[in-house]
């Protein structure tokens, strides 16, 4: 049997692998496709939430940040780009001037 | 007992594809592997009664988002001076399983009571009807969210005036 923990639990799961794809990629890419696996992980905590509290809100909420997603990563996209037409590459550990 | 089955092989599903989205050497096969991750996805909604996030999740993440991420790579792909290896420092490893060993303790150590409501129909009717009556605000701002980020990226991603080569 199902429960709401095992959703739960592949959330997390998949949010860690996100994590990890963020933490350890060079490419600006990369962590643009790394970040969309952590949007999928908070999506399918609030649709398992909805499914077991018997409420539309955590589907509403699904909508809202899969609407969201597009927005970002059209606007990441187009900072990709932008970087890229500048410095000829995305590496974004090599892009730290403003650090000091 | 389909639910579970069809659970456990979704789930073998999303997390073997989105270890290859993190880990592949080749960041075009990563994103292809991101497209199965969404279709997994997608069958996890499905099975949670939410056939319309499924079909949304298709559409809007498989169709759009990884076809985009998968554009932006060819576009600033370099085949001459490709670079694939990743940064190894010890916290890109610790931080992601210390947060696992967190989360999954805490869930497997909170108590999940049953919800005692109706059974409720995870349609577009029930959606629309919520987004036209309690999220009509929010609704909105979403709609102008999307304008504002439309226009953002086409006024980041042009030419500037006078840089022409």
């Amino acid at each position: 049997m199902i429960g709401l923990s095992h959703y739960l639990v592949l959330s997390a799961l998949l949010f860690c692998l996100g994590l990890y794809g963020v933490l350890t990629r060079k490419n600006a890419i990369g962590v643009l496709m790394a970040v969309e696996l952590m949007f999928n992980s908070v999506n399918i905590n609030l649709m398992a939430f909805s499914h077991y509290m018997m409420d539309t809100a955590g589907l509403a909420f699904c909508v809202f940040v899969i609407t969201v997603a597009a927005a970002e990563v059209t606007v990441g996209v187009a900072l990709v780009l932008s970087v890229y037409r500048n410095r000829n590459m995305i590496e974004i550990d090599k892009l730290a001037e403003l650090s000091g | 007992m389909t639910e579970s089955v069809f659970f456990y092989l979704l789930s073998g599903l999303v997390l073997s594809s989105a270890w290859s989205v993190v880990r592949n050497e080749n960041l075009f096969h990563a994103g292809l592997s991101l497209i199965l991750c969404f279709v997994g996805v997608a069958g996890i909604y499905m099975n949670l009664d939410a056939p319309f996030l499924g079909a949304m999740q298709v559409l809007i993440y498989a169709g759009a988002i990884a076809v985009l991420l998968l554009f932006g790579f060819m576009l600033t792909h370099d085949l001459m001076k490709a670079r694939h290896e990743r940064n190894q420092h010890l916290a890109g490893i610790l931080i992601p399983v210390l947060m696992a060993l967190l989360l999954v303790g805490t869930i497997l150590n909170a108590q999940w009571h049953a919800s005692s409501g109706q059974p409720v129909n995870f349609g577009v009717a029930s959606l629309a009807r919520r987004y036209m009556q309690q999220d009509l605000v929010a609704f909105e701002m979403v709609a102008l969210l999307l304008l504002a980020s439309l226009m953002g990226a086409v006024v980041i991603a042009r030419k500037e005036e006078g840089s022409r080569e």
